[in-house]
């Protein structure tokens, strides 16, 4: 069993600009899904945990020692796929792959195997030598999955991996994401708060660099304290709504519009309370952070 | 008329366009410096003051008086010689030999074309050239009639130097090639490539107008450019060498002499212009339809290179009366040899002679009108072309697990950079003019004669032949006062004594002083910054620099644009290996292209002069007195070679450091060019205080 522990983390990038605020938290084998707006840190936490920028206090432990302890050697562990790399154009997806496990000291023995074995499972078998220049958006995203799998790295940290994907990519990458999490510690880092609650055991919810809520996505929607309702208005009262309320949804059906409020209470008469969502959720913790209503 | 003016604003709001049209202008007018400079090949030369003061002292002369005065300064050269005066005794007779050719070029011009008519009717008359049908016949009644109406031109002398310098600086339009690929890559490729142009399409207007409006906004562009920067070399020639007279006639200059325009000069240069501006854009025309056709665009640089390298070697190798001759000089490079439009050239269309002249405008004119056809019949088809060998890759060959080699795959392949270094090595190689030595140079017999009897360290007996050599040359002296020698005998015998002024006078007291022994310094002064060589320095550090920049800012740029910069690093070997690989492959490239770029010049030298005496004390040449006398001149090359290299790597680690700081390749290039071309360049248009400025001491390496 994998355990990655992070205690007090804090990460200044100079005195007024404090990025992490003293972040406590142990990761276990599974997937994690980290949500927050921009600027939460959650960039930040992911660019301490892959080693690319250093943290300013607290530690983190991997298997019970400090990666300071562990050197250049805890990079072994550590799988990274960063959102929207452009990678070299002119490489081909096996000789990138070669040099992937070049960079990453894989094995020679095994090198062969497991190029050929993540071609497969990512599904691009029949593109592996084409250049990765002609590849569309989906296919780089996958080829770069495959990069951060290679060496078998126990601690992968994917950052919007299905960004700018369509449905069917999007639903490739989560399932591949999947596949791939027994006995490894996965972190996603994503806006797309549907793919957290369709593949996440577990989510963070990160806010000006402090972990505000976290959990299972269950736990989360059933103890967050947080009231969502389901309204019938007309558009007048729809108006009127949104001066006071936060609106997750609005759904118009024949005459009547079916509206989702985020709020500890809800004026119209036609109220229905409900459960809330991850997306009620994120909408709740991050609305002030968005000046815009949801259209 | 809206769509016109909105991509007009888009080039004209390029920030990136601007600033890089703005450098080219800089690079323009260093450019212009720097060939008008040069000294035609010659060792010995003299500046472009001395050239306009000697002009301007027979000004309003006419041909026969200008000549006599330089004949009489010739003598008078040759009395201060015997008199010890000192000057630079060479380069001015130099500077009179020259300019007394210029004018009886002008002198002798009816007795030139009498002779042209004369020859052609000969060979006529001779039967030595085929039937009537014959294009060399049919050449040679055209010459006769052609020439028949210039033979009672009289042509008055002017200044030609600077002219012929402006006729034929090719910079200019190499710059201008660059800026046409600018346009056609940014504003018509990268949006194609983004997508950008199928969005248009989908709009009213389509495609078609919007190709047509680009190419008409890119060919006004050109246009303004080609005017700006012909005008500035104008000026910045014209500055230096004074084009005197522009109402002449352009027979007056030697390398027109052979036209049968009647121009003036200044009618000739306002044509001239207008030449350049149309051929640049027919070069702009042709690479907009490549780009057309291609649509992408590594696939259009590669057709641009093959497309003028084809034209080029036509131009070179076909010969000037081949039945083929009509691709010699009906192509793109012949054409910006805008100067033989006013030469006397006939192309041979089925045998029958044509004027040249007529042609470079039809042609010119077909190509535009072609090319306009072909952007339209093809912007709107859907294929994608591919010149790639798919079953062929190079990547097969890169030892997968070797870091060192990725990178240089990375630098090599997908930076293009192989394509960059071939293309280099081929300009070096075909730009290279083979040192000549001057043996007519009468000074340099008599040297060359004088040092295989001195030659080595000062000794007692070498300076007591020199004082008896001065006894014979007092002794002539006297004879020739009291009329016992012929001016003739005198005037030959004296030829050597400018020679012997410069060796026991100058040479002896100084080697005595420092040390230093007798050597044929003509080869070693090339190489060790004499002011003869001093402009060789700069420039081959121009090139060496520039065609460096690039790769110094990809080797970590890339990482960071390519977004790969986080991949990379959080691996095991992302960083001390990875900067070890990028730093060893920096400084083994920048190995490679310092020694080509200065091996061939050094190969040259040495092949063309020898290395005697290389163990000989440096300080033995006038110009490295500075240097001290235990270092031989072998090791003095060895220091300044050094120097140069570590100033190359320093130039590496600043690239790495600008590439890291902008995170971008281009934007570390235009970095580049400010902190280290731009002093090198402004320390050759002449300002002294940048020759020990940042980088250029270490660069130029010749600098004690």
């Amino acid at each position: 069993m994998n355990e990655l522990k992070i205690v007090n983390l804090i990460k200044k990038y100079d005195k007024d600009n404090v990025a992490l605020s003293g972040i406590n938290y142990v990761f276990t084998n599974g997937i994690y899904g980290l949500l927050g707006a921009n600027g939460a840190g959650k960039s930040t936490f992911m660019n301490i945990l892959t080693t690319l920028i250093k943290k300013t206090n607290g530690d983190i432990y991997y298997n019970n020692k400090s990666i300071d302890i562990w050197g250049n050697e805890y990079k072994k562990f550590i799988g990274y796929m960063p959102q929207n790399a452009r990678v070299y154009d002119g490489f081909s997806l096996e000789h990138f792959l070669y040099y992937m496990a070049a960079l990453k000291d894989v094995d020679r023995r095994v090198v062969d195997n497991q190029v050929s074995e993540l071609i497969c499972k990512v599904n691009l078998d029949k593109y592996k030598n084409a250049k990765l220049g002609s590849f569309s958006g989906g296919m780089r995203q996958r080829a770069l999955l495959a990069q951060a799998l290679l060496g078998d790295p126990q601690i992968i940290v994917l950052d919007e991996p299905t960004a700018g994907l369509d449905p069917r990519e999007r639903i490739r990458i989560r399932n591949l994401i999947s596949e791939i999490a027994f006995n490894k510690i996965i972190i996603v880092a994503t806006h797309i708060v549907s793919d957290i609650e369709t593949i996440a055991d577990n989510v963070i919810f990160l806010k000006k660099g402090e972990i505000i809520n976290s959990g299972t996505v269950e736990d989360i929607c059933i103890n967050s304290g947080i009231n969502v309702f389901e309204c019938i208005c007309d558009e007048r009262e729809l108006l009127e709504i949104r001066k006071d309320h936060i609106i997750s949804n609005i759904h118009k059906e024949d005459n009547e519009i079916k509206i989702r409020v985020v709020g500890d209470e809800c004026k119209n008469i036609k109220c229905e309370k409900t459960t809330p969502n991850l997306d009620d959720i994120y909408l709740y913790y991050y609305n002030e952070e968005y000046n815009d209503d949801i259209v | 008329m809206t769509l016109f003016k909105h991509e007009n604003k888009k080039i004209l709001s390029n920030t990136f366009f601007v600033v890089v049209v703005f450098i080219l202008v800089g690079v323009n007018i260093v450019l212009s410096v720097y060939e008008s400079r040069q000294h035609d090949g010659n060792k010995v030369s003299y500046t472009p003051n001395e050239y306009n003061s000697l002009n301007e002292l027979i000004r309003g002369m006419d041909n026969d008086k200008a000549y006599d005065t330089i004949a009489q300064l010739q003598y008078s050269l040759q009395k201060n010689v015997i008199d010890n005066e000192e000057g630079r005794i060479k380069e001015k007779k130099r500077l009179y030999e020259d300019v007394a050719s210029e004018i009886y070029s002008c002198i002798s011009y009816k007795e030139y074309v009498d002779l042209i008519v004369s020859d052609a009717n000969k060979m006529i008359k001779s039967g030595l050239v085929g039937s009537s049908s014959n294009f060399v016949k049919r050449k040679l009644h055209d010459i006769k009639i052609d020439y028949s109406n210039l033979i009672n031109t009289n042509i008055s002398y002017g200044p030609s130097k600077g002219i012929e310098k402006y006729l034929s600086y090719k910079s200019g339009d190499f710059i201008l090639i660059i800026v046409s690929l600018m346009i056609v890559v940014l504003f018509f490729l990268r949006e194609n490539e983004s997508g950008e142009l199928n969005l248009y399409k989908t709009t009213y207007n389509g495609t078609k107008k919007l190709v047509i409006v680009k190419l008409i906004n890119g060919m006004l562009i050109v246009v303004t450019v080609s005017v700006l920067f012909w005008v500035i070399s104008y000026f910045v020639i014209s500055h230096i060498y004074n084009f005197g007279d522009l109402n002449r006639q352009i027979q007056s200059i030697p390398m027109l002499k052979n036209s049968i325009m009647q121009l003036s000069v200044k009618e000739m240069l306002i044509l001239f212009l207008g030449l350049k501006v149309v051929t640049h854009v027919t070069i702009f025309v042709v690479l907009f339809c490549v780009a057309i056709i291609v649509k992408k665009t590594n696939i259009f640089y590669f057709f641009a290179i093959v497309l003028f390298a084809f034209q080029i070697c036509i131009y070179f190798c076909l010969s000037e009366n081949s039945a083929l001759n009509f691709f010699k000089y009906n192509n793109l490079y012949s054409y910006l040899n805008t100067y033989n439009f006013f030469g006397y050239i006939k192309i041979n269309i089925l045998n029958v002679p044509f004027d040249f002249k007529t042609l470079f405008i039809v042609i010119q004119i077909l190509i535009i009108m072609s090319c306009v056809y072909a952007c339209c019949s093809f912007c709107d088809r859907d294929y994608i072309l591919s010149v790639t060998n798919k079953n062929f890759s190079i990547e097969k060959y890169i030892p997968k697990h070797s870091l060192f080699m990725n990178e240089v795959y990375k630098l090599f392949i997908n930076g293009k950079f192989g394509l960059v270094i071939i293309v280099y090595f081929v300009f070096i190689v075909l730009s290279h003019k083979p040192i000549e030595k001057e043996f007519y140079v009468y000074e340099d017999s008599y040297m060359n004669a004088y040092l295989n009897l001195l030659e080595g360290p000062v000794s007692e007996d070498k300076i007591h032949f020199l004082e008896n050599e001065q006894e014979k040359f007092d002794d002539l002296n006297v004879a020739f006062e009291s009329g016992n020698v012929s001016e003739e005998l005198y005037m030959r015998s004296m030829e050597a004594y400018d020679t012997f002024y410069e060796l026991y006078y100058e040479i002896t007291p100084y080697l005595v002083k420092n040390g230093g022994h007798y050597i044929k310094s003509n080869g070693y002064r090339l190489l060790t910054g004499d002011t003869i060589s001093c402009d060789k320095d700069v420039k081959l550090a121009f090139l060496c620099i520039i065609v460096l920049l690039y790769p110094f800012a990809y080797l970590y740029g890339i990482e960071y644009q390519s977004g790969m910069k986080g991949i990379v690093s959080c691996c095991v070997h992302g960083k001390k290996q990875v900067f070890a690989s990028k730093i060893i492959l920096g400084i083994i490239l920048g190995l490679i292209v310092y020694m080509f770029t200065y091996g061939l010049f050094y190969y040259d030298v040495f092949n063309k002069y020898g290395i005697n005496n290389i163990n000989s004390p440096a300080n033995s040449m006038l110009h490295l007195e500075s240097v001290p006398q235990s270092i031989s001149i072998l090791e003095y090359l060895i220091i300044v070679s050094v120097i140069r290299y570590v100033g190359i790597v320093l130039v590496m680690i600043l690239m790495i450091f600008f590439s890291r700081f902008t995170k971008n390749i281009i934007t570390s290039c235009v970095f580049g060019i400010g902190v280290v071309i731009m002093p090198l360049a402004l320390y050759y248009v002449g300002i002294q205080g940048f020759k020990y400025f940042l980088f250029n001491p270490f660069l130029i390496g010749n600098v004690f």
